[in-house]
């Protein structure tokens, strides 16, 4: 045929670019442009990656159904916690799509089971600070005494003990916190918005392709 | 009637000058001339090799998270970059016989985990040893914590953007004796993860460790060009600085 001559294989991956390309360009564009008609087709495309990212949940409620479901039947290893999440997550969510989550048993579920779990779990960050920090700050080499140093210092800095013995502590503080750092985070900072720029203008023209899932050569 | 946004004129000019950079050195040093520009080591990458191997050696899964930034937010690159590099850790783990379990939290991630992981066994040809069991959403990726201690796994790979959950999927990590690697480029979780991995991607790193890995001239042109424009920004930051000190606003003005 023709146009088998004309493209003569036109993979999914080729779609998968050209689709990134034209509506990553478009929405950049958009971005800089005054052009109502140009605007408000890119409004809407926004709402519609949205709605189809929001829909993308099924895959994921479904690969949880999926996975723990086997593991309910076969009677495997934790058999009664996956039983318990997919009881948590289906009664909810049936109770939210047919009764609305303004229901009062949606709200109580929410209240009680999720918000005190979810804040439990969010209290355990206090810990893993904790020991996060007695693995950190060990005077092993030449940089952690550094580290320690300073991290002892603003430690100081911000209590308000310290504060009170010495108010030199704040200043130093102060002086850290401008100075070393904010030299430091913005070095930083500028080098991962020009990575982010440049990444994304490398996944545009379709020089970044490592999400396509491609078949890579076996490295030798 | 066209226009350009008011204030938005010259980033629009500096945008086109970043791609036009870009273009030139992807055509004509990367694809043309075939020119390969060294990239410094990255030990977060070089470990990897040694994490799959410790796995191995210990009869241990390894667990990758591409972190949990959804593709709509301004943090979508640093997910991206996180797949890559997940094709090649899969790619590690398919070719040396160890288990990998993923973890996700992004819906719309989900499918194109479980495709990268997939087709890194399948380019090994190790597609029997692709369990699918082992590719797990989560909708909230704390939960990955206690997985890591029920699989006690052997190597912790942190790589995408983070929030809260990056200490503690590195200390969760770290409790089930676990190598962990690190890699994010958001600013409120680096020194998290700088301080709880025993190798980390800092910042602009995560972007460049796909080109490190690959090795492919293109890449690391794209990677030259980021430090090109890297120094016409430092340059325009100096000249703009002493300008201002003199008394002449303007270039700074340009920017807002």
């Amino acid at each position: 045929m023709i146009g088998d001559e004309i493209v003569p294989e036109l993979r999914m991956r080729d779609i998968a670019l050209l689709i990134t390309f034209t509506l990553g360009f478009f929405m950049v564009f958009e971005y800089f442009l005054v052009w109502p008609e140009v605007n408000s087709a890119a409004t809407n495309f926004t709402r519609v990656c949205t709605a189809l990212a929001g829909l993308s949940a099924i895959v994921g409620v479904g690969n949880l159904t999926r996975t723990h479901s086997k593991n309910v039947i076969r009677r495997g290893s934790n058999w009664i916690p996956s039983m318990l999440l997919l009881i948590s997550l289906w009664i909810p969510l049936i109770i939210g799509l047919f009764l609305t989550r303004k229901d009062p048993t949606y709200v109580y579920l929410y209240n009680n089971l999720y918000t005190p779990v979810s804040q439990a779990f969010f209290a355990l960050l206090g810990f893993y600070i904790l020991s996060g920090a007695f693995r950190t700050f060990r005077a092993k080499s030449t940089d952690s005494i550094f580290l320690l140093i300073t991290a002892a210092l603003v430690f100081m800095g911000n209590s308000p003990v310290t504060g009170s013995i010495w108010p030199g502590f704040q200043a130093i503080k102060v002086w850290i916190m401008d100075n070393a750092n904010s030299a430091g985070y913005r070095g930083v900072i500028m080098g991962v918005a020009i990575g982010t720029i440049v990444t994304s203008l490398r996944i545009l023209i379709g020089r970044e392709t490592g999400y396509l899932a491609e078949r890579r050569a076996r490295a030798e | 009637m066209v226009a350009v946004v008011t204030g938005r004129m010259t980033v629009f000019a500096f945008l086109l000058l970043f791609l036009v950079i870009l273009v030139y050195l992807v055509i004509i040093q990367g694809e043309r001339r075939k020119k390969f520009f060294p990239i410094r080591r990255l030990p977060a990458m070089d470990a990897s090799e040694e994490a799959v191997g410790r796995a191995v050696e210990m009869g241990r899964p390894i667990h990758y998270t591409p972190g949990t930034a959804v593709l709509t937010r301004m943090e979508a690159p640093q997910t991206l970059a996180a797949l890559s590099i997940l094709g090649y850790v899969a790619g590690l783990a398919a070719r040396n016989g160890a288990r990998i379990i993923t973890t996700c939290q992004m819906p719309e991630v989900f499918p194109m985990v479980f495709e990268v992981v997939r087709e890194a066994f399948i380019a090994e040809d190790k597609l029997d040893m692709f369990v699918e069991e082992d590719m797990i959403f989560l909708p909230q990726l704390k939960a990955a914590a206690g997985l890591m201690q029920r699989e006690k796994v052997a190597a912790n790979f942190l790589i995408g953007a983070f929030w809260h959950e990056s200490l503690v999927l590195a200390e969760a990590g770290a409790a089930a004796g676990a190598i962990n690697i690190g890699g994010v480029a958001t600013m409120h979780q680096l020194p998290f993860l700088v301080a709880c991995c025993d190798y980390c991607l800092i910042g602009e790193e995560l972007f460049a460790a796909s080109a490190y890995i690959t090795k492919d001239p293109v890449m690391t042109s794209t990677i030259a060009g980021q430090d090109y424009i890297k120094f016409i920004t430092l340059a325009l930051i100096i000249l703009g600085t002493l300008l201002s000190t003199l008394g002449l606003p303007q270039l700074r003005n340009l920017f807002g």
